[in-house]
């Protein structure tokens, strides 16, 4: 429970006869983490034999769901035979091309009849008629745009065999200028230097007539384009709804197949022979030889290595069902190394009973449980995100009848009083942390007992608790905080010394450092009571300034509905963000630092699928 | 002591909770400031930062909540 599941190495033998079938029954087992083979004396085995017609159809199929827009990830897994596959695909595709390429052909004509519109109406304007622009080996022609108002006099200037046409158009001067071939590189200067904007004319220079007459034509053509690109894309929509069911189905199949076909690449092979290692839950080692044997026609040679402690063995957490649920956080910071604990199943009592003592109302509670029950349902990731919430939320209930606070109104009085007792809420909370503090302490110890002795342990971890009770004998009395006899002050002195002097042999220079950061991490859990606090006086404050507005007049009772509402949501929206972090917080910082450090690989194991996080 | 210095110590009290308090926030804020910017770097780069990241920013709060603590502690005296 406290563990990551213990894991065990397989070590599989056998003649390259019996790889699909393998390959298809590890992927149905969902047990396997591949360990790579890295190419040495012995090769890298090649795919399976279908791995190309694969990967080919995968590619078409996916090019139809992505156009379609088709969502793969609920279709039912369905077997289908490849060659019917194959055949029912190309089919697809060419109906499907067909439609496709007709849509294109429309586009493109609906793009050239706009281009053609606005290079005519802009002709229009100059009146021009478009078979002016044709090339011609005697004058050159040009349409564009200038901001230059004396652009004419400029280009007069260079020769007088010019024809100009200007007209004023969106706040710059469009000009069509004709001149004699031989000018045109004075004039393709004197227009740069006037920054002229050409426009290209290419797309109407074939056109006879005036603009007007073919535009005349030109807005019919549009118009008819428009609606049998209407029709077309209607007959598209039909054929994607017709076929996205087997589409989705059949990228289904393929990519699990294909995942299956590659699979070998991570094997290593000789002649005749592959040979595969692999992780897996210690448990399921009996069932899997058993299994794979039989698929092998007992033609494998399978051995079990136990896996080293150098070795970087995939983490597989393990935690009851509820437990499962805080693995969300876990993760969240890090997966454990495969000899740390997993703190999971500590996070999941300690984070809700932590998050209940700070938002600690029964009204509150209710809502947020009310909200992540709502969220839960309607999202399909997160689950186990939401279900930590809903247990936090149930916590903040049972707090909230402990305080008698409801909207931050106080009911009744049972034992504590928020808004008054913050000594005592005080107390609790640094006491909660003297506990947490050093239960992680304790899972350190344990720890470093089991890697590296008792000694070892004693000098990193043990001395901390001794600093603790140290640090209480000796610094209270000095600072006028406690009253102790002079033998218990001197033990606390020793203690004191004693846990220093262990700790540089421990963890070194560095820890002495670090000294004063078990005080603040410990002082740290008054948060605990802080974040509470902030809540209950904003719902105080609300509630007051509700009150006040009650009793001035029914005038002002939609003014007090308003602030109830605004209000007491910005206090629960601060509810569900403030204890939240900070109790994940209390477990990262304070908790972690003295046991955890992370950084585990994670189980991925073969023909499992991916599962889909928050984040 | 008269009553008008026991006045004079009492409201003294409240500033330095007030301070205490204040003071904290201050040093928490500067401190988030540049963390929350760096984390949101590391966050785009590489999405599983989230959890260290939140760690990080939230590291300094700490601060103020040992202002609230001391300004706790000096209202009791009041």
């Amino acid at each position: 429970m406290l563990k990551p599941e213990r894991m065990s190495k397989l070590f599989v033998v056998g003649p390259k006869s019996t790889l699909p079938k393998i390959v298809s029954r590890l992927h149905q087992l969902k047990i396997a983490h591949f360990i790579e083979h890295k190419k040495d004396e012995f090769d890298l085995c090649a795919p399976l034999e279908n791995f190309e017609k694969l990967s080919s159809l995968l590619v078409q199929v996916r090019s139809l769901t992505s156009y379609f827009g088709i969502s793969t990830e609920k279709a039912r897994i369905t077997a289908f035979k490849l060659k019917d596959l194959e055949n029912d695909i190309s089919k697809l595709k060419e109906g499907a091309g067909n439609v496709i390429e007709k849509i294109k052909r429309i586009e493109d004509e609906l793009k050239l009849a706009a281009d053609q519109h606005r290079i005519l109406e802009l002709m229009s304007l100059l009146q021009i008629n478009p078979n002016n622009f044709q090339k011609s080996s005697y004058i050159k022609s040009y349409l564009g745009y200038t901001k230059d108002e004396r652009i004419q006099e400029k280009l007069e200037k260079i020769t007088d065999g010019l024809e100009i046409r200007t007209a004023k158009h969106n706040k710059q001067i469009l000009a069509a200028i004709f001149v004699n071939i031989n000018f045109s590189e004075n004039f393709a200067k004197a227009l740069a230097d006037a920054s002229f904007f050409d426009i290209d004319t290419s797309a109407v220079k074939e056109l006879d007539g005036t603009p007007r007459e073919i535009l005349h034509n030109l807005s019919k053509k549009q118009e008819k384009l428009k609606e049998e690109l209407k029709l077309q894309n209607k007959s598209l929509k039909a054929f994607s709804d017709k076929h996205s069911k087997f589409l989705a189905e059949s990228e289904r199949f393929l990519s699990l197949e294909a995942e299956k076909s590659q699979a070998p690449l991570s094997f290593g092979s000789t002649r005749e022979a592959f040979f595969l290692r692999c992780y897996l839950p210690k448990n399921d080692v009996e069932k899997t030889m058993e299994e794979l044997m039989k698929s092998g026609n007992n033609k494998l040679h399978i051995v079990e290595e136990p896996p080293s402690n150098e070795e970087d063995i995939p983490i597989k957490l393990n935690n009851s069902k509820y437990a499962k649920n805080s693995e969300f956080f876990t993760k969240l910071f890090a997966l454990p190394k495969y000899d740390e604990f997993d703190p999971s199943v500590l996070i999941a009592y300690t984070f809700p009973l932590f998050y209940g003592f700070m938002l600690g109302d029964v009204v509150y509670g209710m809502i947020t449980f009310a909200l992540f029950y709502y969220l839960k349902k309607k999202f399909s990731v997160g689950k186990d995100f939401f279900n930590m919430m809903l247990a936090a939320s149930i916590g903040a209930v049972i707090f909230g009848f402990i305080y008698g606070e409801f909207a931050g109104l106080e009911l009744y009085h049972l034992w504590i009083q928020r808004t008054h007792d913050f000594n005592t809420l005080m107390i609790i909370s640094i006491f909660a942390g003297i506990v947490h503090v050093n239960f992680g302490l304790i899972l350190g110890f344990i720890l470093e007992y089991k890697h590296h002795g008792l000694i070892k342990a004693a000098n990193a971890k043990f001395s901390w608790m001794m600093l603790q009770l140290g640090g209480v004998l000796f610094l209270g009395p000095l600072l006028n905080m406690l009253e102790v006899s002079k033998p218990l002050f001197y033990f606390g002195v020793a203690l004191f010394v004693g846990a220093i002097l262990m700790l540089l042999k421990g963890e070194g220079f560095i820890a002495v450092m670090e000294i004063p950061s078990i005080l603040t991490h410990i002082m740290s859990y008054a948060r605990l009571m802080a974040v509470g606090l902030a809540s209950v006086f904003i719902a105080v404050m609300v509630n007051d300034l509700i009150t006040f507005l009650f009793h001035k007049g029914i005038l002002f009772w939609p003014l007090a509905l308003l602030a109830l509402i605004i209000g007491h949501t910005f206090n629960i929206a601060l509810g569900i963000l403030s204890p939240s972090l900070h109790s994940i917080r209390l477990h990262y910082v304070e908790f972690f630092s003295k046991f955890y450090q992370g950084g585990g690989k994670d189980y991925e194991p073969f023909g499992a699928e991916k599962q889909k996080s928050l984040i | 002591m008269t009553g008008v210095e026991l006045a004079i110590g009492n409201g003294l009290l409240g500033v330095g909770a007030g301070l205490a308090l204040g003071l904290g926030a201050i040093g928490t804020g500067l401190a988030q400031q540049q963390i929350i910017a760096a984390v949101f770097g590391a966050i785009v780069e590489d999405p599983k930062q989230f959890g260290k990241g939140l760690f990080f920013i939230l590291l300094p709060e700490t601060l103020v909540i040992f202002g609230l603590v001391i300004a706790i502690m000096l209202m009791g005296r009041m």
